[in-house]
């Protein structure tokens, strides 16, 4: 006996459950267990009315998800029906595998009118049996776990009852005119459908009553819709439909490529490590081992096979930190990353607007969205991007154009007071179109520094009377040695060894250092502004000093490139006495000025703007 | 009186399991599932001997019940038939912890002027098997913490340097070794240390511990009492601010004990709530 459908003599049966990727390997492995040839069909528990519909969708659209929507013609306010064509779906599997085999398919399923379909249960219920599980127990242990949930919620008589007679007798049908037909239906309409089948009972086609005539149209699901029908993991669903051609997919896995997609991400992040490790190495298998095992003892716990989404984050919390979970969660979800389901949920049947029915609803959810949004710049065509991801970056893509440019909306005229200063914070403005009401921002120049905008700043951080080691001193910090210097020597490195020996540390204690108000600007913007002067204006090679205490050396590093004025922020521990005589012998330009240091909890002391040069800043007894 | 026994020609003292203090306990399931999880424990604390055990590591500040969460688990496992006798040892991390107190030290015998040689709870639990609990880890110094590699990997033996013996499980140990331990997360509480490498990923899974919520401090609290409040949604507001103020349940429960050993009442507690509210906050450990 097969595991991978209900043989009924030469009928096989193939049972799915809609959108569930699973189902779509089932699908493949079944195909190829039979060895599909000519003189076989693939029936599809699908209406006929709806065939040319679902094969343009599938032949123009697949991999993207369209919906087909099915409406009567005479009346606007009834139900609409949707099917969803996903390559997740195990019946538009069969459809593409059998296109792709040349062997005939045929839809089997009864036309209904859609009000017919109102009550059906579609619900979603967390403890709805794995669908993983089907590949790896069969298609007869599965339907035994799946038979207690589909006989109470699953299924909606007498409209089940008559579609089930219907399709046995189609497949009876095609009985006589091939050698071989394999079903490929709900798993709620498996069993009943063999039964009937395997009975001699005359099976005499009434579908009047409940028939309509529907006209069915095709819409391309929008990106977040389509993210909902392709499965848990859109990621895992790309994998499976990069391989899945002839047959292909049939030993795929989704639960060893969840697994691997994870540790994949792990490897990648840019994460700092685990949790309490700051050292920055990378995962090791130990940890990735036990953090395996552990999620194999949960889901074996809550009775699962493939992990959802919440377990995973449940296990990876006890094992790394949050940007690694981070990490993953964009590599597993992208799809779903950045955009809000913003969809209209099929719930409540007395609510108002349209009514949305499914003829194979199961335990999840579902939900519609329309739109044919793209704003496509063609260079994704060369990155050869799967579609329904390029369609998610196109969907990206248009928030972002929606943020910057929207012409329908109103303007508002308000009175505006204050400046531009330096323009508009573009940024900001755009991250806050969404609220309400929107705001302009503007980029602001900090108003106590804008006279002193580019002159000196001696931030003097330390009141250690250790002397005149000049050897402390030099000028300017590995990375922006044009801007600022600084005054530092060499602090302990013993961090009571929780440093593996690979790992260098260098700590310098920074006693005092010299910036300019202008250090953000780049090198070329300060160039500009100080033309010829800025050689003498900004410190870059080391000078000589002697029998000047630090603080002498630094303050008088800042008076030589001062314009008009240094300010000083100091700590308390050190007095300023101005020195009578500029170190360069000439008249002084510079005015005094005090700042106030707001910083762990310093006690506000005035510092000084020197007005003749330094050399006379000394420790405070 | 602690048991001798001879180990490869050398007569050695083990350690003497611990009681479990008896303490009101409410809630934590989903701690404690996370704990028996990384054990492998099956249905009620039964131990499967054939599931590979993880040292799993209880992460919080102090006073939100971490111990209490390992005597729990301990209790719980004791209850199931064929258990009640799993030993239970404890060591209690401090600064001057050196390598030799994970394994064997030289202590004074009865006889006058004789040594002998004493397993720690650490190696007891390896020889015979049960539960060994390091409480405040990141309390002990990283030299001394390096005995443990061996202990926590699949080797489960741990070196004597003084005696130079490698004190590993015999064939017939009854219990499984288990392991765990807990440390405090908050840098007010004294001074600790970054946990090693090697340590840190022998102690997964991390299991956060954060304070109880409303509802659950005051079952404890009701239950510590054994009696019930007059005003119960007094009770229950005042409970919530200790919540929202982050206060410790140890030092909520340790003051209720000190009060109704001094003679306080039922009908008082809201005073005395309203009392414990104004007094400072402590975080750090007794």
């Amino acid at each position: 006996m097969s595991d991978s459908f209900l043989s009924c003599g030469t009928t096989s049966i193939v049972p799915v459950i809609r959108e569930r990727l699973s189902f779509a390997v089932l699908v493949q492995r079944a195909f190829k267990e039979l060895t599909l040839a000519a003189g076989d069909i693939v029936a599809v528990d699908l209406s006929a009315d709806l065939a040319p519909t679902i094969n343009r969708a599938i032949e123009e659209n697949l991999p993207n998800v369209s919906l087909v929507l099915t409406s009567p013609d005479n009346d606007s306010g009834t139900p609409i029906e949707a099917i969803a064509i996903t390559p997740s779906d195990g019946r538009i599997e069969a459809i593409r595998s059998a296109r792709e085999l040349g062997i005939p398919f045929a839809y089997v399923d009864m036309p209904i009118a859609p009000a017919h379909l109102i009550g059906r249960g579609c619900t979603q219920d967390p403890e709805f049996v794995d669908d993983t599980y089907v590949l790896s127990v069969g298609v007869n242990r599965y339907l035994e776990r799946l038979q207690p949930i589909m006989l109470h919620e699953g299924r909606l008589e007498p409209v089940d009852t008559l579609r089930e007679r219907f399709m046995a007798a189609q497949v009876r049908r095609l009985q006589l005119a091939y050698d071989r037909v394999v079903l490929v239906c709900n798993a709620i309409h498996a069993k009943p459908i063999r039964s009937l089948l395997l009975s001699k009972e005359p099976l005499p086609i009434r579908n009047e009553g409940i028939a309509a005539t529907v006209t069915p149209e095709c819409y391309l699901a929008d990106a977040a819709t389509a993210a909902m029908y392709l499965d848990d993991y859109p990621a895992i669903v790309q994998s499976f439909d990069n391989r899945r051609a002839n047959l292909g997919g049939m030993s795929f896995d989704k639960d060893v490529m969840l697994r691997e997609a994870i540790q994949k991400a792990i490897a990648h992040s840019p994460g700092i490590g685990p949790s309490d490790n700051l050292l920055g190495l990378p995962v090791s298998t130990r940890v990735f081992i036990a953090f395996t095992q552990m999620l194999d003892r949960h889901q074996s716990n809550i009775g699962r096979k493939c992990a959802r989404w919440q377990d995973i984050e449940k296990v990876m919390q006890g094992f790394f930190s949050g940007l690694e979970l981070r990490t993953v969660r964009t590599a597993l979800l992208k799809y779903e990353n950045q955009i809000v389901p913003t969809g209209m949920e099929r719930e409540d049947p007395k609510a108002e607007g349209p009514h949305w029915v499914s003829r194979s609803c199961n335990p999840y959810a579902h939900r519609y969205i329309f739109g044919q949004h793209t704003l496509d710049t063609g260079d994704d065509n060369r990155l050869k991007l799967w579609p329904p991801y390029k369609q998610h970056l196109n969907a990206l893509r248009r928030r972002a154009y929606d943020y910057a440019y929207r012409r329908t909306n109103t303007s508002t005229v308000s009175p505006f007071r204050g400046s531009l200063e330096k323009g508009i914070d573009l940024r900001r403005t755009v991250r806050g179109m969404w609220q309400c009401p929107p705001t302009i921002y503007v980029c602001r120049t900090p108003s106590r520094f804008s006279k002193y905008s580019d002159e000196p700043v001696i931030w003097l951080l330390d009141d250690t009377e250790s002397s005149s080691e000049f050897h402390k001193v030099w000028f300017g910090l590995v990375d922006r040695k044009e801007h600022q210097f600084m005054c530092a020597c060499l602090a302990s490195t013993d961090l009571g060894s929780p440093i593996p020996e690979r790992t260098f540390l260098t700590i310098r204690k920074v006693y005092g250092l010299v910036t300019f108000c202008d250090a953000g600007v780049p090198l070329a913007t300060v160039r500009q502004q100080h033309g010829a002067a800025f050689e003498q204006r900004v410190p870059r090679l080391r000078e000589s000093f002697s029998g000047q205490p630090w603080w002498d050396v630094i303050a008088h590093q800042a008076t030589l490139r001062a314009a008009k004025t240094v300010i000083c922020v100091r700590s308390p521990g050190f007095a300023f006495r101005p020195s009578n005589k500029h170190p360069r012998g000439k008249p002084s330009r510079l005015t005094l000025d005090f700042l106030v240091p707001r910083k762990r909890g310093i006690s506000p002391q005035p510092s000084f703007i020197t007005p003749q040069g330094a050399g006379n800043i000394t420790p405070r007894d | 009186m602690p048991e001798p026994i001879v180990y490869k020609d050398k007569t050695i003292d083990l350690v003497d399991p611990i009681g479990i203090p008896e303490l009101v306990f409410y809630g934590r399931e989903d701690e404690l599932a996370a704990c028996g999880l990384a054990w492998g424990l099956g249905n009620e604390g039964k131990i499967e001997p054939r599931m590979k055990r993880f040292a799993f590591r209880l992460a919080g500040v102090p006073g939100v019940g971490k111990n209490a969460i390992v005597y729990e688990l301990v209790s719980r496992m004791r209850k199931v038939p064929g258990q009640e006798d799993m030993p239970f040892y404890m060591i209690q991390g401090h600064e001057e912890f050196t390598p030799e107190d994970l394994a064997l030290s030289v202590v004074p015998a009865e006889e006058q002027g004789r040594f002998r040689l004493q397993a720690s709870g650490l190696a007891t639990a390896i020889y015979k098997g049960g539960v060994c609990f390091v409480d405040e880890i990141n309390r002990i110094p990283p030299r001394a913490l390096s005995l443990l590699v061996s202990a926590l990997d699949e080797r489960e033996q741990v070196f004597s340097a003084m005696t130079n013996l490698w004190i590993e499980s015999p064939e017939d140990r009854t219990w499984p070794f288990f392991f765990c331990c807990a440390m405090n997360t908050n840098a007010g509480a004294g001074e600790v240390y970054a946990l090693p490498e090697n340590i840190r990923q022998r102690t997964l899974p991390r299991i956060d511990i954060n304070g109880l919520p409303t509802d659950e401090l005051m079952k404890v609290v009701s239950k510590r009492l054994d009696t019930a409040p007059r005003d119960i949604q007094q009770f229950y507001s005042l409970i919530e601010r200790i919540v929202q103020e982050q206060r410790s349940q140890r030092e909520l429960e340790t003051s209720l004990e000190l009060w109704q050993r001094k003679g306080g009442e039922a009908k008082d507690l809201d005073q005395f709530l309203e009392k414990f509210l104004k007094e400072s906050p402590d975080n750090s450990n007794p």
